[in-house]
């Protein structure tokens, strides 16, 4: 029990040191989920919602909703989120519908400026929709105000004055929508409304050929309006041309465009004297189909699979005599079809620097009158081969003694073997390498990496690199685990060879020495046989030679009266503590033994007398 | 000694190895350390792993080495062998609150400083105004970075890849509270040095920003994985993190542990320890033998044949017989 306790306790001791050296350091940063949360503070806070108060009373109200959107980044302790996020999102709300009513209203200001009456009252209505929205939302902010300002510490008073300055805008675009609803109720019954009529002839037209366009502006009642500006618009330009003393107007186009359908309308927009007193006015859309010719082109590539420096052909099959160009590897190969319409380039070279990879070889024909421009491409695949590489190296290397790392491969390339573990570096050109590599001897690892690239000089046979590790087993090392090994071997074979030798001895025994008669026995062991020989004739009780001095006293035991065993006993015990008793009874306790055994031999024979 | 002191203590340093092997290092910004304030996870998504100055030489240009946290300023000799590893092509990214690593900045030529004051931002932050978020920018991305007690740069020439709200100040006399002679405004947390030598160098005011409780939160992993190349390998400069004597005592036994079974020196030391398990076991064999086997009254008796093949057993067994009764006669 002793020994477990004091286990135990020097276990325990041993195990509280650890942990003490453990917990030793002082760390310098903060554990976040030990920290308190923190609410932001009220100064910052309502700095930035003067900000918004800011930008919404001078209608910069992109500004105002950038900031918004910026609160709703703030840290807030969870018991604060739902009042803060409501809040931030009504005003979110309240900003994005101030601001698209402002939006509304500018386009309607801009749509009086072009006598657009119809637009404006479009936009007007818009805005009106939308202010309703914006009260609705500014009404909910300020209900919550209160609340807010009570969860975040900011002065209610502060609030609703950055709150009262939003609510003059609203009241400000309320104004500006009212003003441009009287205004146009004001203008509208003096403006006289245009229309613009637009024809074009023909419809249908091929490259090259003229269209006319013509047309008429007039006003309520049929009245004409000459000499005013008409914008006409074709394709993705536009011409000014202007109405003749009846109000017609004509264009005469020459199409030039490869576009299949050209769309066509004008424009009138009522300008210095006319504003105010004309509407705008836009014609329908008219379009015309052009025809003109796409040629088809084909260009096939052979081969489509190539390595680098292969020579390759192409050949382009289009309409006869069209200039194109061919565009390969970023150079440009121009020229026209011949008369069978074919363009074709034999023994171009894929340039030797090229990676592997799909490219594209693609042709643009140019346009010709009537022909229109066209164009095609076709993939080639650049590869590159795979160099035949066989390593030699050995599987196991002894620190100290050389080994021979060889490559070979089937392509002229420059090797490069180089190892970081022992600092060695390799380099051959040719079709192999054979270095002699002798790993320190004092190098521990277990392994040494060798780095082997490969580097072919054809441009079309690919780089190889591989990375061959070698066990490296320590030369004296391992001689240290030979001798260690034989130290044990050896002593377990003298071990069973002792064994063997014991049993053989038991199987054999060499019986000692034994005395033939009783002369050659000790004088205390003749007095003991003496003594023996007494009692067997005066008893017929002998000892055999297998009896012990104790069992040869049981055998007298029954047949001795007690007055003559006790003292027997008492001499033989005796005599077996002198011959097995050790060096603690020595020759004087012998010497008292033989006189006992002398004076009992006495005693025997006076009895038997 | 007594034996069982023996048994015991050895039993102990068993156990203390053991227990040392599997418990964590709780050293801050240790590669192992799976606490709040290691840098575990990082190691494992960056695959950071430990280097020292003595090896810094051997590193190559295809590698970043992080100097994070330092507990004190770098010696003469350690500046020296930072700056030929920088001017050689390396990529050093220094973090750090206190300002020890300014010796370095000025000696790599930059002009820049950590500040060693707090920076504290009261509207943008997390849990707490110490915790600020910054807004970084590489190229045309942007990223939130969460950083844990930080400081602040003053720098000409770098390029500012993170810089705090203008909300932020400085808390100089750690109130907690902005009073009117702290500064405040955006300020730069985190700069970066193209083209020092043939290297780059890039400036952190904060050595938290990869700490386990830190690393997940925001873009703080993503932001720190778009500095740093693909190729590139990733390493942590041991020597001037503050270490534990728990930790020194844990590295230098995986250290040994490391030299004796990865290397040559396992196939003598296994050969030592077959000979010393061979005449340990022997000799605890015997030891259990004779605590636990109940002793049989003829053990002697064979091991006195054995010894003596010419004596009689029988005549050895009576004798043991009387020995076992006490020397009492039989009746």
């Amino acid at each position: 029990m002793s020994r477990l306790r004091a286990s135990f306790f020097s276990l325990v001791l041993i195990l509280l040191v650890t942990i003490s050296l453990a917990y030793n350091n002082f760390p310098r940063s903060i554990d976040p989920s030990q920290v308190k949360e923190e609410g932001p503070s009220p100064i910052e806070l309502l700095s930035l919602y003067a900000s918004v108060g800011k930008f919404a009373s001078s209608l910069d109200l992109k500004s105002a909703i950038n900031v918004s959107s910026a609160l709703g980044k703030i840290y807030i302790p969870q018991n604060l989120l739902y009042v803060f996020q409501r809040f931030n999102s009504l005003l979110n709300e309240t900003l994005s519908q101030m601001n698209t009513t402002n939006y509304y209203v500018n386009l309607a200001s801009s749509n009086i400026s072009i006598s657009d009456f119809k637009g404006v009252e479009k936009y007007i209505y818009n805005a009106s929709k939308s202010l309703a929205l914006t009260k609705i939302k500014y009404d909910e902010l300020y209900s919550i105000s209160s609340e807010f300002s009570q969860s975040t510490g900011i002065y209610s008073s502060k609030i609703y004055g950055v709150l009262n300055e939003i609510k003059d805008e609203i009241n400000k675009l309320e104004v500006s929508i009212d003003n441009l609803q009287s205004k146009i109720e004001g203008i509208k019954p003096r403006i006289m409304s245009t229309f613009l009529s637009t024809s074009v002839k023909p419809l249908n037209v091929t490259y090259g050929e003229e269209i006319t366009i013509t047309g008429s502006l007039f006003y309520e009642n049929n009245g004409t309006l000459p000499f005013r500006e008409v914008i006409v618009h074709i394709g993705n330009t536009t011409y000014l041309t202007k109405t003749n003393f009846f109000g017609s107007y004509i264009l005469r186009y020459k199409v030039v465009d490869y576009i299949s359908r050209l769309q066509i309308y004008a424009e009138y927009i009522p300008r210095g004297s006319d504003a105010g007193m004309f509407s705008y006015a836009k014609s329908s859309t008219i379009y015309i189909n052009v025809e003109f010719i796409t040629p088809n082109v084909n260009i096939t590539v052979y081969p489509s699979k190539v390595k680098p420096m292969d020579n390759l052909s192409i050949l382009v099959k289009t309409i006869p005599y069209l200039k194109l160009d061919v565009l390969f590897f970023n150079s440009t190969i121009d020229g026209y079809s011949n008369a069978s319409g074919l363009f074709t380039i034999t023994n171009l070279a894929v340039p030797c620097n090229i990676s592997e990879g799909y490219y594209n070889v693609s042709v643009k024909t140019f346009p010709n009158g009537i022909v229109g421009p066209s164009g095609n491409s076709s993939k080639i695949v650049v590869y590159k081969l795979n160099p035949e590489v066989r390593i030699d190296f050995p599987s196991v290397a002894l620190s100290g003694l050389p080994s021979q790392l060889k490559v070979f491969t089937n392509v002229t390339s420059l090797f490069i073997i180089s190892s970081e573990d022992v600092n060695i570096t390799y380099v051959n050109e040719g079709l192999n390498i054979t270095s002699g590599a002798v790993v320190p001897i004092n190098y521990l690892g277990e392994y040494v990496s060798f780095s082997v690239k490969l580097s072919p000089r054809e441009p079309w046979v690919k780089s190889w690199q591989n990375t061959v590790r070698v066990k490296v087993i320590n030369t004296p090392a391992l001689a240290i685990l030979v001798i260690l090994s034989l130290i044990l071997v050896t002593n377990y074979v003298k071990t069973l060879r002792i064994s063997s030798v014991a049993k053989k001895e038991r199987i054999t025994p060499t019986m000692p020495k034994v005395a033939t008669s009783l002369e050659e026995l000790p004088y205390p062991a003749r007095l003991f046989y003496e003594l023996v020989n007494s009692i067997k004739a005066l008893l017929g009780i002998e000892i055999n030679p297998s009896d012990t001095i104790r069992e040869y006293l049981s055998k007298l035991r029954s047949a001795l009266p007690e007055k003559l065993f006790n003292p027997l006993s008492q001499i033989l015990l005796k005599y077996e503590k002198a011959i097995y008793g050790g060096s603690e009874y020595g020759k004087k306790f012998m010497d008292e033994v033989v006189e006992d055994f002398k004076e009992f031999i006495k005693k025997l024979k006076g009895a038997k007398e | 000694m007594k034996k069982y002191i023996v048994t015991g203590l050895i039993l102990a340093l068993f156990v203390w190895l053991s227990v040392m092997t599997l418990v964590p290092s709780v050293d801050p910004y240790s590669l192992d350390n799976t606490l709040w304030n290691g840098l575990s996870t990082a190691s494992r998504e960056l695959k950071i792993s430990y280097t020292t100055v003595s090896n810094l030489n051997s590193l190559g240009n295809n590698s970043v080495v992080f100097v994070v946290g330092p507990s004190r300023q770098p010696s003469d000799y350690e500046i020296e062998v930072l700056r030929n590893y920088v001017y050689s092509g390396g990529y050093l990214v220094l973090m750090d609150e206190y300002g020890y690593i300014n010796s370095l900045i000025n000696s790599l030529g930059l002009n820049a400083s950590i500040t060693g004051e707090l920076l504290r931002d009261p509207l943008y932050y997390w849990r707490s105004s110490a915790l600020p978020i910054v807004n970084a920018f590489v190229g045309n991305m942007s990223f939130k970075v969460y950083l844990n007690y930080a400081s602040t740069i003053n720098h000409t020439g770098g390029i500012t890849l993170a810089s705090s709200s203008y909300f932020s100040y400085l808390d100089l006399n750690n109130s907690g509270i902005h009073e009117p002679n702290e500064p405040s405004g955006k300020m730069d947390v985190v700069v970066l040095y193209n083209n020092v030598g043939r290297g780059k160098v890039l400036i952190f005011s904060d050595s938290d920003v990869l700490i386990n409780s830190m690393i997940n939160q925001g873009d703080n992993l993503i932001f720190v994985k778009s500095l740093i190349p693909n190729d590139c390998r990733a390493y942590v400069l041991r020597d001037l993190i503050s270490t534990g004597t728990y930790t020194i005592f844990k590295t230098s036994f995986l250290l040994f542990y490391a030299f004796l079974f990865n290397s040559s020196v396992k196939y003598p030391f296994v050969a030592l320890l077959l000979v010393t398990s061979y005449f340990l076991g022997k000799a605890t064999y015997k030891e259990l033998t004779s605590m636990f086997k109940v002793k049989h009254k003829y053990e002697n008796v064979d091991k006195i044949v054995k010894r003596h093949p010419g004596w009689d057993k029988s005549t050895l067994k009576k004798i043991a017989d009387e020995v076992e009764t006490n020397g009492e006669l039989n009746e």
